[in-house]
């Protein structure tokens, strides 16, 4: 099996099991997976990224639009309510 | 504001049908298959190479951040994309997506949240899946995340 770690700007965005971005050992792999579990839980705001040096970097996270939805969308909700 | 969609069930047990019977007619067996462990079981005893196997890309994706939108590579250029969360907390069931180049409906349960609340909540669609050359990029609806360290599982064909 191939392992691989994808890498933006200094962080590690995702990691996995296939090709995609950089490949990397298995044993590098389980630590990254092993750092990732452990990630400390978002407070308010401030939420936290990873580096490729496996330390979390805090981080302000930006407020993101409410969802633009259109009239059937609205319709579902209000009619069918949210599947459990 | 966390919303969701209805889920198209009757589509996406067609598709899911559907993959299952490729899975079968490659595999030569009648046998039931249930997702995801049987189709995984089974895509697994199909031989390789000269043995005419299943011609699929599959791997695991896991965010070490929540993320709008996952990217996986394949060998080629595919058509189809099947994903789900090997498992999630709570008492989140498995979510599955068949995804082509349009929109479609995802199976009872839950694979990301909602900003807002946190809270693991049943999602059922995808806002957009997108393919290009060996990148499938795949993004949840409304506002969604993949979940920073649930791995997700995905199985790409055609093409």
């Amino acid at each position: 099996m191939i392992f691989y770690k994808q890498v933006e700007d200094g962080y590690i965005i995702a990691i996995g099991e296939s090709l995609g971005g950089v490949e990397i050992s298995e044993a590098e792999y389980g630590e990254i997976m092993s750092v990732i579990s452990a990630k400390p839980p978002r407070d308010g705001d401030t939420d936290y990224r990873l580096r490729e040096d496996l330390t979390w970097e805090a981080y302000t996270v930006e407020p993101e639009p409410e969802p633009d939805l259109d009239g059937d969308e609205i319709a579902e909700i209000l009619l069918g309510g949210v599947p459990e | 504001m966390a919303v969701d969609k209805l889920v198209d069930s009757t589509q996406l047990d067609a598709d899911l049908t559907s993959v299952a019977n490729a899975i079968r007619t490659k595999g030569g067996t009648s046998a039931s298959l249930a997702f995801p462990a049987d189709f995984i079981t089974a895509i697994a005893a199909i031989p390789s190479g000269g043995g005419g196997g299943l011609d699929c890309d599959y791997g695991t994706y896991t965010p070490s951040s929540d993320v709008l939108e996952a990217s996986v590579t394949t060998t080629k250029a595919r058509k189809w994309l099947l994903l789900w969360a090997a498992s999630l907390p709570g008492t989140a069931d498995r979510i599955a997506w068949a995804v082509g180049t349009t929109q479609y409906g995802g199976q009872k349960g839950a694979y990301a949240y909602a900003n807002s609340s946190l809270a693991y909540t049943a999602v059922n669609s995808v806002t957009s899946c997108s393919f290009s050359s060996t990148t499938a990029k795949v993004k949840p609806h409304t506002s969604r995340k993949f979940a920073s360290g649930t791995t997700y599982n995905w199985i790409a064909w055609g093409g």
